[in-house]
């Protein structure tokens, strides 16, 4: 099943970036929600993290960039369609860096997600051409 | 809503004494809120004040006591009591209060609770007891400042949420109240409830069920260790016959890093 992306450039090169936030917990369901007033209006820093809570529970953050030549990208879709039909996808929004939070951990390189990112670097070196014996490093 | 901790501190006991009688403290539950805030005026009289009564509360939010609560290593509401009382005690001795007694009403067992209090502050003659609040007139007053205070402070509450909070306001705070009852129908699809309203509180997440987003956060058990189930094999396992599944396992690699092969999103 093929997915179409409805990507602008205009929208890529638009100043405005998304608010995202890395969530520590599933949330069941979607929908419009007032970040700003029911979360960030709450944040505080302490020892350099930053300090919040969601539904009582106590969060730890920092801001984390993400790799090198890599756009963040928040694509909407605005219906389920019926089965088998070409699914597309929206731009919402960019963004090139955003909020880490873990549930009452301070974050570190141990988090899954940083952890994920190593992967980046393997399958370069896993994918990227060999032109003479000198790059296979032994 | 909220929880509130006090301490008072007397200059003299006799002049405790006559200070209460003056004052006509009885149980602070059992005053009205006008009744509580006539005492809590007058014992704020220069006279007194500086004669003989000196008043400190912490006050702890309800988002401060859910966190505390909800923490990785979970504190109950009785830790948080009394570690705030601890920290009254703490301050005031740093204040260089001369303090001879104190009288706690106790969260628990007072017994428990007293010898607590008597191993961090071993000169200090300590009494911990239940419903102290109406044995003891110095509570019953310390009490009174802090219910005060905690009904001021929701008087004054700035909503960061940007809601609009009905004409009759948000009631009590228990669960009893019809007010209270009515406010909490209104919820935020993701975050609930204004902060206003502690989540480790029963009633609200009740009231959070079935309408808004279920929302679960990692546990602490281990990720990846699978559950044991107890219990012999079902009877109708005998009569199937076996198929061997070979099941593909990923490398720790991928386990540890949550990355999974996706086909579909």
């Amino acid at each position: 099943m093929s997915i179409r992306l409805q990507i602008s450039k205009n929208a890529l090169e638009s100043e405005n970036d998304a608010d995202v936030h890395f969530i520590p917990a599933s949330i069941d369901g979607n929908a419009n929600t007032k970040v700003d007033e029911y979360f960030n209006s709450y944040k505080s820093i302490e020892n350099g993290l930053q300090i919040n809570a969601l539904r009582g529970y106590p969060l730890k953050g920092i801001e984390i960039d993400l790799p090198d030549n890599m756009q963040g990208l928040v694509l909407r879709e605005n219906e389920k369609l019926q089965m088998n039909a070409e699914r597309e996808l929206k731009f919402g929004g960019k963004f090139d860096k955003f909020t880490y939070w873990n549930y009452d951990k301070n974050p570190s390189e141990n988090d899954s997600y940083r952890k994920a990112m190593h992967w980046l670097k393997v399958s370069e070196a896993l994918h990227s051409e060999i032109t003479s014996l000198d790059d296979v490093k032994l | 809503m909220c929880d509130e901790n006090s301490s008072i501190h007397i200059n003299s006991l006799d002049s405790l004494k006559s200070f209460i009688e003056k004052l006509g403290c009885a149980d602070s539950k059992q005053l009205t809120e006008e009744q509580r805030e006539e005492i809590f005026i007058n014992a704020n009289q220069k006279e007194f004040s500086t004669e003989s009564v000196g008043w400190m509360v912490d006050i702890i939010s309800p988002n401060d006591i859910s966190t505390s609560m909800f923490r990785r290593s979970k504190r109950s509401l009785n830790e948080v009591s009394m570690e705030s009382a601890i920290d009254l005690i703490k301050k005031a001795l740093e204040l260089e209060v001369n303090v001879a007694e104190i009288y706690v009403d106790t969260v628990g067992p007072p017994d428990k609770y007293q010898e607590k209090l008597k191993a961090i502050f071993p000169k200090i003659k300590i009494t911990v007891a239940k419903k102290a609040d109406s044995t003891y007139p110095i509570v019953s007053l310390a009490s009174i400042c802090a219910k005060v205070s905690r009904d001021h402070a929701l008087k004054v509450w700035k909503f960061r949420e940007g809601i609009e909070v009905p004409e009759d306001g948000f009631g009590s705070g228990y669960p009893g109240d019809p007010v209270t009852k009515r406010f909490l129908q209104e919820y935020e699809p993701v975050f609930g409830f204004p902060r206003i309203v502690r989540f480790s509180w029963s009633t609200a997440v009740n009231a959070l069920e079935g309408s808004a987003f279920a929302v679960e956060f990692e546990e602490e058990d281990q990720p990846g260790k699978e559950k044991v189930v107890l219990g012999s094999k079902k009877m109708t396992s005998f009569f199937k016959a076996e198929v061997p599944v070979k099941k593909f396992k990923r490398h720790q690699f991928w386990k540890d890093r949550c990355i999974e092969d996706v086909t579909d999103f």
